[in-house]
């Protein structure tokens, strides 16, 4: 019984892995940036596939073999087998898009997977405009060598002419053999010194690629080429790195990795004309823009005054050299006056070639009046060969106030006006002139001790001043006589102590205590009477002017010891005298 | 006598110098522009004179090496900042090398950072030799003195705000013309540095440290280290 059950269970096992070929397909992600992608993984299970998954083209949509693993499993003693195909999906452009269905051939039977939604959104690192195609002028593979070949591509709308100070978009690519280990030495360069290569994306894009059945690993950097001079030159760039490849060595078993320094160089370079801007036509106001310029926005407000500054905000954006475009300016230029600002650039793609600038200025309207007003500028389109000038749609402004100069509004000079013919250059200098120094007038020698030392002279005549006109204070004069009358009607009083001579003691307190008072008071001390000392209400004070009558009317003086006591009373008086002063204060 | 002897010794070298001055004139007009470029040169190393760089930087325009032009006039301008006719030799140059001066930020209307270094030093050797002249008055006539010192505190109030645009803007010293036909910037200060980029004749880039014969360069468009044979300063 068991036998039978087991020989069932086998039977039916043996029918399912017959019927049981089955695909899985699966996507990192619904969502990847323009020039990104995503991982699609798509595994067959319990069969042999007679011919790798195909998908159908879509526009746009690009999708890359990255690999193939196959997995072993013995389960029960059971072989299961799965082979898993691996592909990058992903576009330059942004939108929706349905990733196809995968078809395949497994074990004589047709089948298919599911369908996928990817949205791909702008990224930061989108290639500049124009640089979307896949291969475009790029070539092809035919001459690449056995360590990979380097194309570019050239953004500039099929001209085979540039113009000095353009840049022109490029997107150069380099393919690497995909079996083999890359590493770089550098950024692409240019060949020869014609031209420069600006803005180069600083994280190249990396991916894998099919080119006539065979797989590469691909950098792709975005940058802008500008050309230095007029001629005709041939464009070529050239890469350095180091390449290693596995090989297998005679009578070993495992591969061997050999490296070696590569350079590569784009073949066949295509020759560049490089035309001198034309002068003809040239406007007034052109400032070596070349590109595609537009106004993004303009504000400018609807009530200004003459004579007063009025900040403008204004986006240009475009395409081309935007370090060279500067402020756009008022219309006519001569009724207004112009100051520099700031502005800002935000690029629109990795290569700064497309972006927009904002500007931010002020500018100051001379004639008042109710006009409408525009903005201009001027920039040369090397599609067209020409140069074009830019204006704003007019806007209604009034301008209150008085016209602040005289202007020339009648010539009313437009940007696109011709100027007159000049000279190349300015004529030569025959006068031979005296030599002079680059030295700044800052870091001359003299410069340091001529500062200082008139900074030191203003201080000593300052100081002189002030002091000079301490002297003559009257006031001052006054304090420090009394000052010096106290110190030796004081002194004097101690004297008198020390030598028992109570009639000098008397007077000197009396004139001590005037002298003080007198201090306090702001007055002369003559000028104090001993009417004035009574009203003070000292008990000390009056003791010692009655001391001082007694000794008057009766000729008797105080005894020696009894001095020591009159001297401290005179102290106390004095102390007391000083704090009444303060209160006073 | 030995002073004769010296002032005869610097006329008669003045003199000759002059002379070679006239011959390189010549030369220039001939179109002999390799012999004019020397003969400035060799000029240039006695001193530098307005005319001979303004002649130097034509001949090189002449001669079609854009980058040593815009230097020449650069250099000439320096000596005589306001002169026009060096200010349109220049932007000629500019024209050709394709090296238009890139969109300076400036701080708004009361722009403080336009005024040249050299201005800001004369207005402050003005205010500086005017001080003992305020004191002076003041020792006179306090009352004017007092109005001298008010209308200095106003000026020294000017200057102080003038110190921190004119502190953050670009040391002239730093400034650099890049010479060689196309310069390579590098990674590292190194012949065999991985290069980053590549700079035309004629641009103007900042200048930071020298370091074993390369410069620190940084322009709006790439930084990093450029041989010192391919820029130069603007002042020698």
């Amino acid at each position: 019984m068991p036998l039978l059950r087991s020989f069932i269970c086998f039977v039916l096992l043996s029918l399912c892995s017959a019927q049981g070929a089955e695909v899985i397909a699966q996507i990192s992600g619904n969502e990847a940036e323009a020039g990104a992608g995503v991982l699609l993984s798509v595994e067959i299970k319990g069969g042999k596939a007679e011919r790798p998954p195909t998908f159908p083209d879509v526009e746009n949509l690009i999708i890359n073999e990255r690999g193939q693993s196959t997995q072993i499993g013995i389960v029960n003693g059971k072989m299961n087998r799965s082979v898993t195909y691996t592909y990058v999906v992903g576009s330059m452009q942004e939108g929706e898009y349905v990733v196809p269905a995968a078809t395949m051939k497994v074990d004589g039977k047709e089948l298919k997977t599911q369908t996928f939604k990817l949205v791909v959104k702008p990224s930061a690192n989108g290639a500049p405009p124009g640089m979307d195609g896949q291969e475009g002028s790029e070539k092809a593979e035919a001459t690449a060598g056995d360590h990979g070949y380097l194309t570019f591509q050239l953004g500039t709308s099929g001209r085979e002419h540039v113009y000095p100070g353009e840049i022109a978009p490029v997107r150069i690519r380099a393919y690497f053999p995909a079996n083999s280990r890359v590493s770089l030495k550098g950024n692409p360069r240019p060949v020869g010194s014609a031209f420069t290569l600006n803005n180069l994306s600083e994280e190249p894009q990396q991916s894998r690629e099919t080119v006539n059945g065979k797989q590469y690993l691909t950098v792709t950097w975005f940058g802008g080429l500008s050309a230095t001079k007029a001629g005709k030159y041939p464009a070529s760039f050239e890469l350095e790195g180091q390449v290693g490849t596995s090989s297998r060595v005679h009578g070993s078993f495992f591969p061997r990795m050999v490296t070696k320094d590569i350079t590569l160089t784009t073949e066949d370079p295509p020759e560049i004309e490089v035309r001198e801007l034309p002068k003809e036509g040239r406007p007034k106001d052109f400032t070596g823009a070349i590109g595609q310029f537009e106004f993004g926005s303009l504000r400018v407000p609807k009530q200004l005054e003459a004579g007063e500054p009025t900040r403008v905000e204004a986006i240009l954006k475009g395409e081309g050299n935007f370090s060279l475009l500067r402020e756009p300016h008022p219309i006519p230029q001569a009724d207004w006056k112009i100051y520099d600002g700031s502005s800002n650039f935000t690029a629109g793609d990795v290569a700064s070639f497309a972006g927009e600038k904002r500007f931010q200025f002020n500018v100051v309207p001379l004639v008042p009046g109710n006009r409408p007003l525009s903005f201009g500028f001027s920039y040369f389109d090397p599609d067209k060969g020409e140069y074009e000038i830019v204006t704003s749609d007019p806007q209604q402004i009034t301008i209150t106030g008085e016209a602040s100069v005289q202007t020339e509004t009648a010539q009313d000079k437009e940007p696109g006006d011709k100027e007159p013919e000049e000279p190349e250059l300015a004529p030569l200098m025959m006068k031979f002139g005296a030599v002079r120094s680059y030295v700044p007038v800052a870091k001359r020698g003299w410069f340091l001790p001529v500062t200082v030392g008139s900074c030191g002279v203003t201080a000593l005549l300052f100081g002189f001043t002030l002091w000079r006109s301490r002297g003559v204070d009257q006031e001052r004069l006054a304090r420090k006589a009394n000052e010096a009358a106290s110190r030796r009607a004081m002194s004097k009083a101690e004297k008198a102590v020390s030598s028992g001579d109570g009639t000098s003691f008397f007077m000197a307190a009396r004139d001590v205590i005037r002298i003080r008072v007198a201090e306090q008071t702001g007055v002369r001390a003559e000028a104090v009477t001993v009417a004035d000392l009574r009203e003070l209400e000292s008990s000390e004070i009056s003791e010692i002017l009655n001391e001082v009558d007694r000794i008057g009317y009766s000729g008797k003086s105080t005894s020696m010891e009894n001095l020591s006591d009159w001297k401290a009373t005179l102290d106390r008086a004095l102390v007391k005298l000083k704090e009444s002063g303060r209160k006073v204060a | 006598m030995k002073l004769v002897l010296l002032i005869c010794l610097l006329f008669g070298s003045l003199a000759n110098a002059n002379d070679v001055f006239d011959q390189a004139n010549a030369s220039l007009e001939a179109g002999r522009y390799g012999e004019a470029i020397e003969s400035y040169e060799k000029l240039l190393e006695e001193g530098a004179r307005v005319s001979v760089l303004n002649n130097l930087g034509s001949a090189y325009f002449h001669k079609g090496d854009f980058g040593r032009a815009i230097l020449a006039f650069e250099r000439s301008l320096v000596l005589d900042p306001g002169n026009p006719h060096l200010k349109k030799n220049l932007e000629k140059a500019q024209e050709k090398a394709a090296a238009y001066p890139s969109d300076q930020k400036t701080n708004g209307f009361l722009d403080f950072a336009k005024i040249s270094n050299d201005g800001m030093a004369k207005y402050y050797l003005f205010v500086a030799l005017l001080l003992p002249v305020a004191a002076g008055l003041f020792w006179f006539s306090p009352k004017w003195g007092k109005l001298a010192f008010v209308i200095l505190g106003i000026n020294i109030a000017l200057l102080k705000l003038a110190y921190q645009p004119n502190r953050e803007k670009e040391d002239p010293n730093s400034r650099g013309i890049v010479v060689a036909k196309t310069a390579t910037v590098r990674l590292s200060p190194f012949e065999k540095a991985e290069d980053k980029g590549q700079l035309p004749a004629g641009r103007e880039v900042s200048l930071g440290k020298l370091q074993r014969g390369y410069y620190w360069v940084n322009s709006p468009e790439i930084k990093g280290w450029l041989s010192e044979n391919e820029v130069e300063p603007v002042i020698p």
